[in-house]
């Protein structure tokens, strides 16, 4: 097991830290090269917005792992949509409210 | 012309590249979290105590758990259907021709109790004809399930060793004294002076925790929740309650959940019972070296009182609608084992969790149930011996124990494992278990439900059967460590 693993342990989760710090930095570019003002309660939005699809991701998978595959499957298909759809009104907010 | 990327572009899809491995990452956290077996809870490599991981204390109630309905009373030996079955098998099978007794002999030629007992319910001496002819049966099929299911019922069997001592080991010793004797026997040193009865309930949770208890509880013996009729020692008899029976110390442990996942044929009632025979043995020795009298309890037979009820009372969990004490931590995947003592200890509270609420909306385990013996009433209807539950057909469940594809009659136990609250101790399931009690409008438990009865994948209830009603299905696929396929030169004719 990866995760349970001394070295690989730590690693991984310092390796997911730093991505996702990287991660954070290029959407501050993006939004500041399409002119895109955003507000500390937008970002705050679009943090939460990418945790939640992490955490579905994560849920997903361990159902799956815990040999519950229809489950997480259907777990991950109900959630995506719903979280397109969101996706979907949270971009219209963030380029539409000042 | 080679076309140069700026350095803010680079960032730019540098940090696209980043999100995606990021949800990559996620993926893969959440499946190692979903295969990490120190989620087993109780099987895991913890601290003593570290599975009791659930924080009871903003649930504790003073309000009666136990829904009382007039007078109660004690349960009669015979209304225990191991004892009266017992019973009638040696009766049936008698070596001495002349005493035996059969069916068409009718109810009128079996002696008391259990003449009594089956004139007020004729239905279960029925019941237990079919399960005779089952049980002919099910021997009959364990031909051709045998190289399938071999391993499972070696490692079955070999848990079974050490509860029934064929071959002179049994611990702890079964009782050959009145409990005035034997529950003091070879007591040397004075009663250990405990500072306080808090000190003393803290002191035994930590010795049962090290002896391999995954739950541990305390409770006053309630006289109701001990037998009548037979005393282990003493043989059939009318009892008082023993007045040095008066704290009950309740213990529970989980079946290997792999295998309890993968029932009724995988998986096995022994793995759990002989880990609580161990814990109750150690105990009791230790009980009795400091001084004070003890007695263990222990399923599936070694017992006066009835566990579950005790076990509520303990603060360890509620009584489920499938007759079986769920846990915050180990669901209906829940065996316990009890000691009654007379140490002055501090009782545990009772707790409400909500788990009676969500079993009135849940029945999922009455949509399974291969023998349709649990209710699928609304709420708790049915008066027994003066308090209200959900009654459990055990006639019906033991003929399904006598039917299912196991070398011999050895259990079920699909109720535990489709139970929404079996679940290990992963984030997804312990956010789940923290988050539903505290929610007063009852919506997390209606999500969840929701969730569970949508996207998990049970089988029809008849599926657990062998052909032609059924296809022996399990609950889940069984461990890989279970299947002979995996190890064994066979055929594979099953495939």
């Amino acid at each position: 097991m990866l995760l349970q693993s001394t070295i690989f342990g730590p690693l991984f989760w310092m390796l997911q830290g730093i991505l996702l710090f990287t991660f954070v930095i290029g959407l501050h570019y993006y939004f500041k090269d399409k002119n895109i003002e955003l507000t500390i309660p937008k970002w705050l939005l679009i943090i939460t917005y990418w945790l939640t699809i992490n955490l579905t991701i994560a849920a997903g998978f361990t159902l799956i792992g815990e040999d519950e595959s229809r489950a997480g499957i259907y777990f991950l298909g109900f959630f995506s949509v719903t979280l397109i759809i969101i996706g979907v009104v949270l971009r219209r907010f963030i380029l539409k409210v000042k | 012309m080679k076309q140069k990327i700026s350095r803010r572009n680079f960032i730019k899809w540098g940090s696209l590249a980043s999100g995606s491995v990021a949800l990559a990452g996620s993926a893969v956290a959440g499946y190692e979290a979903g295969k990490d077996t120190s989620s087993n809870t109780g099987w895991e490599r913890e601290k003593y105590g570290d599975g009791q991981f659930f924080n009871r204390k903003p649930f504790e109630t003073d309000e009666a758990v136990h829904d009382i309905q007039g007078a109660t009373r004690r349960i009669n030996y015979e209304e225990n259907i191991f004892n009266r079955n017992r019973e009638l098998f040696k009766l049936i099978y008698n070596k001495e021709e002349e005493q035996r007794w059969a069916f068409s002999d009718g109810i009128e030629k079996l002696p008391e109790p259990i003449k009594s007992y089956y004139q007020a319910h004729p239905e279960a001496l029925s019941e237990y004809e079919l399960s005779l002819e089952r049980a002919k049966q099910q021997r009959v099929n364990w031909k051709d399930v045998k190289e399938k299911y071999i391993l499972a019922d070696a490692w079955s069997a070999a848990h079974a060793s050490a509860l029934y001592g064929k071959h002179g080991a049994r611990f702890p010793d079964e009782p050959t004294s009145p409990p005035e004797e034997w529950d003091f026997r070879g007591i040397k040193h004075q009663q250990l002076p405990f500072k306080t009865p808090k000190h003393a309930s803290e002191l035994i949770k930590k010795i049962a925790y090290s002896f391999g208890a995954t739950l541990v509880g305390i409770t006053k013996l309630n006289p109701d929740w001990v037998y009548q009729g037979k005393l282990r020692g003493v043989g059939k008899t009318k009892f008082e309650v023993p007045k040095h029976w008066k704290y009950a110390i309740v213990f529970a442990v989980p079946h290997e959940w792999d295998s309890m996942y993968a029932n009724p044929t995988y998986g096995s009632s022994y793995d759990a019972y002989s880990k609580l025979r161990w814990i109750s043995g150690k105990l009791d020795a230790f009980i009795r070296h400091i001084g004070y009298a003890a007695r263990p309890h222990i399923p599936p037979t070694s017992y006066e009182v009835i566990i579950p009820p005790l076990a509520v009372d303990a603060g360890l969990g509620e009584l489920g609608r499938n007759g079986i004490v769920i846990t915050p931590e180990l669901g209906a995947n829940t065996r316990i084992a009890a000691i009654t003592t007379n140490i002055e200890l501090e009782p545990d509270k009772p707790i409400k969790v909500g788990i009676r609420e969500f079993c009135n909306k849940c029945k999922i385990c009455a949509d399974t149930c291969p023998s349709g013996a649990i209710s699928f009433d609304d709420e708790p209807n049915q008066i027994i011996r003066g308090y209200k539950r959900w009654r459990i057909n055990q006639d019906k469940c033991l003929t399904v124990w006598n039917t299912v594809a196991t070398s011999h009659s050895r259990g079920c136990r699909v109720c535990l494992a489709v139970c929404p609250y079996s679940r290990k101790n992963n984030w997804i399931h312990t956010l789940a278990r923290e988050l539903d009690p505290r929610d007063p409008t009852g919506a997390v438990s209606t999500a969840m439900l929701a969730m569970q009865k949508s996207f998990f994948e049970y089988p029809d209830a008849h599926e657990f059967l062998p052909e032609p009603d059924g296809s022996n299905a399990t609950y889940h696929n069984g461990p890989e460590w279970l299947r002979s396929e995996e190890w064994c030169d066979f055929n594979n004719n099953w495939e």
